[in-house]
This record gives C-alpha cells, sequence and structure tokens, in this order.
C-alpha cells in the first residue's frame, strides 16, 4: 500500500468519525436546541419551578419504597405509622420506613384514613371499607352512585368524611357508616359557591380546631367547613394575584386547579400539595404563606398529584406516584431556616 | 399395494434400497406428509408476503403519539409543509372545562376576560365560549393553529391534557422520511395504519 493509499484512508476514516461525532453532537435528545420558533411560539414554565431558597423550611430525612405497582393514598395512624394504599392492598410502616404490617384488599383502594381507634376507612371508587384490626374483617358501607370517586376519606371521633371527587361533594357518614349528608353544592342564596373541581383531587381533613378542611381546587383556595357543610372560611389565593398582591408567585395556587391536596398539622397549620409545579408547602393555620416543603425540582415534571400527611412531631410524608415511594421532610435547624415568608395569602369569612 | 412399501428415491447409488441418509426408508405415507407441511409453509410464507409487500405499498401513515411529545415546537417548523401538517386538536371528554385555562391563558397575565393581550396562543387559534360560571369550552380553530404546541405544554402541565398535537392526514403529504419525525427528541413519531390514522387522547388519561 502507498503512503498515499493510506493517509487517503486515513483521512476518510477521519473524517467519518468527525461526522459521526458531529452528529451526535447534533441530535437533540431533550428538545431544546430549538425549533426555530421566536419566543412568542414558547412557553417556559421553567421559572416557576425556581424559588427563593430561603424559603424552603424543610429537608428531605428519609425516602423509601412503598413497595406498591400503583399508589393511591397515605396516611399516618398511632404511634406515627405509615399507612399506604395502592394496587389492591394496605402497606404499614414504621416511622423510620421499615414495613410493619401489609394485607390484601378486595378492592383497590383509592386513599386511606385511620381512626383513632385504629380502626382503617379506606376509600374505594365508589364506597368505603373499614378495617377493625382486631377481628381483621373488612365492612363495606354503601355504595355511591356510579359517577362517585371517592379520592380521600377523613375520620373524626363520631363523623367520617370522604370526599367524592365524580360529584364533587363531600359525604359525612357516622361512624357505623351511614349517610348522614352531602355538601358542596353552590348555595346562592347564602352566596356560597360549589366545590369546583376540574381535576381528579379533592380532598377533607379535620383540623384541630374542630372544622374540616376541604381543598376547592377549581376556585384556587382552602376552605373551613362546619361538619354540617356550613362555610366557616377561606383562604387562598391564585400564583396571578400572589405576583401582583406579594411580587411572588409562588404565595399562591398555579395552574387551574390547586392544591390538589392537604394535611393539617398537629398545631393546625396547613399542608399544601400541588400539581403542574409539583410542590408541597405549608401555611399557617389562617392560611398564611410559612414556606416550602418540597419544591418543584424534588419531584419528576410529570408528577401528576402528591398526597400528604404529617406525623405528630410535624413531619411531613409525601407519597409520589411516580417514585412509587413515601417521602420524609423535617424541619430544618433553625441555624440554616431562614427568616419566614413575609406576606401570605388572604384569610376571610363568607360573611356570615 | 401395501401403504408401507419403500419408495425408491434417486438412482438408488446413494440411497440403497430407497433408505435416507439416516438409513430409515420412506414411506409414501410420509412423503405425503412432508409434501403437505411444505406446502403449508409455503402458503404462509406467501400471505406474510403479501402482508409485508402491501405494508410497504403505503398502509401506513405517520403520527405523533401524543404521551411521548414534549410540546418541543419542532413540528411547526421542520415539516415541510407551511404550515405544518401537525395541529392541536382538542378531546372534549379529556377536557376540565377550567374557567382559567392556561392552555388558553398566559399564566401570568391571566384575567378573567379573553382579550388577545392575555391569550397563550400567538395565532389566537383558540375559541372561549362560556358554558355555565365556572365551566368554559375551549375550540381549536385548525386554520390558524400552527402546531407550535404552547396550548399544548399549557394544559399539559396544569389541565387534563385534553389539547394535544396530530398530524392531520387531510394535510400530511405523508412523506417517505417524515422531517419532523427525524427531529423530535423524543422519538413520539410513528407509522400506524392507514385506517385508524389518529392517536387520540382518552377520559382514562385525564390527570
Amino acid at each position: 500500500m502507498s503512503k498515499f493509499t493510506a493517509a487517503m484512508i486515513i483521512l476518510v476514516v477521519v473524517l467519518a468519525a468527525g461526522g459521526g461525532f458531529y452528529a451526535l453532537y447534533r441530535q437533540d435528545s431533550t428538545g431544546k436546541t430549538g425549533s426555530g420558533l421566536g419566543p412568542q411560539y414558547k412557553t417556559d414554565f421553567d421559572q416557576y419551578r425556581k424559588f427563593d431558597p430561603q424559603l424552603l423550611l424543610f429537608s428531605r430525612a428519609n425516602m423509601f419504597p412503598a413497595g406498591l405497582g400503583n399508589v393511591a393514598g397515605i396516611a399516618v395512624g398511632e404511634e406515627d405509622r405509615i399507612y399506604v394504599a395502592g394496587d389492591r392492598a394496605i402497606r404499614i410502616f414504621t416511622p423510620d420506613g421499615r414495613l410493619f404490617d401489609q394485607f390484601a384488599t378486595q378492592d383497590v383502594p383509592q386513599c386511606i384514613a385511620v381512626g383513632s381507634d385504629a380502626k382503617l376507612y379506606v376509600g374505594m371508587k365508589d364506597h368505603v371499607e373499614v378495617r377493625d384490626p382486631w377481628q381483621g374483617k373488612w365492612l363495606a358501607w354503601g355504595r355511591l352512585d356510579d359517577k362517585a370517586r371517592i379520592t380521600a376519606v377523613a375520620v373524626g371521633r363520631k363523623d367520617v368524611f370522604a370526599a367524592d371527587t365524580g360529584n364533587r361533594l363531600v359525604c359525612r357518614y357516622d361512624i357505623h357508616g351511614k349517610l348522614l349528608g352531602r355538601f358542596g353544592k353552590e348555595d346562592k342564596a347564602a352566596n356560597v359557591p360549589g366545590l369546583t373541581v376540574y381535576s381528579t383531587r379533592l380532598d377533607v381533613a379535620i383540623a384541630p380546631d374542630g372544622l374540616l378542611r376541604v381543598n376547592n381546587p377549581g376556585l384556587l383556595r382552602v376552605e373551613a367547613r362546619g361538619f354540617d357543610g356550613s362555610l366557616e372560611g377561606y383562604w387562598g389565593l391564585s400564583s396571578q394575584d400572589a405576583i401582583k398582591k406579594f411580587g411572588r408567585e409562588i404565595d399562591g395556587f398555579c395552574g387551574c386547579c390547586n392544591p390538589g391536596d392537604i394535611a393539617v398539622m398537629p398545631d393546625g397549620w396547613q399542608v399544601t400539595a400541588e400539581k403542574g409545579l409539583p410542590r408541597v408547602k405549608l401555611y399557617d393555620e389562617t392560611g398564611m404563606f410559612a414556606g416550602v416543603v418540597a419544591g418543584p425540582d424534588e419531584f419528576d415534571v410529570q408528577t401528576p398529584w402528591l398526597d400528604v400527611a404529617a406525623d405528630s412531631k410535624g413531619r411531613v410524608l409525601v407519597l409520589d406516584p411516580v417514585r412509587k415511594a413515601v417521602l420524609v421532610y423535617v424541619r430544618r435547624p433553625p441555624q440554616t431556616q431562614t427568616a419566614p415568608a413575609h406576606g401570605g395569602t388572604t384569610t376571610r369569612t363568607n360573611g356570615k | 399395494m401395501s401403504e408401507n412399501r419403500p419408495i425408491h428415491c434417486g438412482d438408488g447409488k446413494d440411497d440403497p434400497a430407497g433408505a435416507t441418509p439416516g438409513g430409515k426408508k420412506l414411506t409414501r405415507r410420509e412423503i405425503l406428509s412432508a409434501g403437505l407441511r411444505g406446502a403449508g409453509l409455503l402458503g404462509a410464507a406467501g400471505l406474510a408476503g403479501m402482508a409485508g409487500s402491501s405494508s410497504a405499498a403505503g398502509d401506513v401513515v405517520w403520527q405523533l403519539d401524543p404521551y411521548k411529545c414534549i410540546q418541543c415546537g419542532n413540528c411547526a417548523t421542520y415539516c415541510v409543509l407551511t404550515p405544518s401538517a401537525v395541529r392541536c386538536v382538542h378531546a372534549f371528554d379529556v377536557c376540565a372545562y377550567c374557567k382559567p385555562c392556561f392552555g388558553f391563558f398566559d399564566m401570568v397575565s391571566a384575567k378573567p376576560d379573553a382579550g388577545a393581550e392575555n391569550q397563550l396562543c400567538p395565532v389566537g387559534a383558540i375559541t372561549r365560549t362560556y358554558v355555565t360560571d365556572v365551566y368554559y369550552q375551549y375550540t381549536i380553530d385548525e386554520s390558524l393553529c400552527i402546531g407550535c404546541g404552547k396550548c399544548v405544554k399549557g394544559c399539559a402541565t396544569f389541565g387534563n391534557g385534553s389539547l394535544f398535537l396530530q398530524i392531520r392526514h387531510d394535510l400530511c403529504v405523508n412523506c417517505n422520511h417524515c422531517a419532523i419525525a427525524a427531529a423530535c427528541p423524543t422519538g413520539a413519531f410513528r407509522r400506524v395504519s392507514r385506517k385508524n390514522p389518529y392517536i387520540l387522547k382518552t377520559k382514562d388519561h385525564a390527570t
């Protein structure tokens, strides 16, 4: 082989390799290289994923897999045990994330709550099932209509509440499963709007003040309601209003329909979980924005919802349906925790 | 004639007494059976060939899988057509009819009214119609849509994802090598049957 031929072969190989590397370099695997469209044709939600790190009040202390193919709901029971519902099972974990117990359900659970008597109240699609831990038997309460879709259950001493997303109502039962009533419809005479649920999450919780907390996602607020459904007050505002009022988007709820899930801390402070910009935030008992529990960067962009619960020590437990895992957040030490957020959301009553 | 009578194959030099190389003699039944099996295989191969040739003849078309789409904007600019054959479509049974729809409103400038300055769509291709105090219907004017996917991103992020992009086959020229498919960062384009040319979202996928 002549030197010329060898040089040509080397040149061709080098050019081919260079072309290959250039093709790989040019390959746009994220879609961010650009389509050639001007900025008016693009939407950048990434800017809303960022927030002032000084607002971060919590840090993630633990994360453990739920061990389920699909997770649906989370609750905290006696001794701060963590209950996770999903697939056709309930799994119970110790506060540090070790599996404590598990058992099967006959239907697919959608949500879960634990009574003070350690009874489990599991929301199925259209009914509630109760499990007595001592007898180990399931008791199914009466079914709601075909449209029903129960997404949250809250248990008081004598009352049980089930949030029916399908009918956009909250059902009130006595402790034995008798349906006492429903509320959430618009009451024009009292100027009370109905529960507006565009998306698939309606949540209910019982606060230490003896009132219910119900999210009204379409109105971007959390409502305080009596057990009979009477609206006692509400708080919350949209991101747009938060920008106008406080110059900061994160004080409000983003998108069309948030918060998707709520939890009440032992001191009455309220935890909210949002979709769209998946994030978990903390508000005081009056609805003033206190800070961030977990920002959007903690979760996958496609996270469709997050369920939240709080234990007796003030830890926030987040059920992540993408990771199919429980994330445990604890308050950051005071030296790393910054000044509380200014301003906040509004607290209003309905004028009753 | 006995069916078990040996059949002599060939000239008998390599296979004396009609035996197979293993030494076993072939019967008439075995030959018939083998022949039928061969014919069956040939028939199957022929059918497969016909199926393959009919596919190659253009019974498939390009389509965009909305579940893989990340709304990068390439659909609007890489298509050989101007405007692109990719347009936004709306699955009404997935839509929540949100009053503050972020496929319609810009997230920051969302106001109660549908003034042009508050709309997300850069070409004004979405019409908002009052249904009740808290519900509104959104309709895409596909003659205006350019397939940029801006509304799709807003709806997918905050809403139920009822707005999504599809190749409109009344517009698409079905290039052999679709330029958008080559540019798609997530490989969301694939060939589908011409008889079922759309990949539509359904109610089960509402978030």
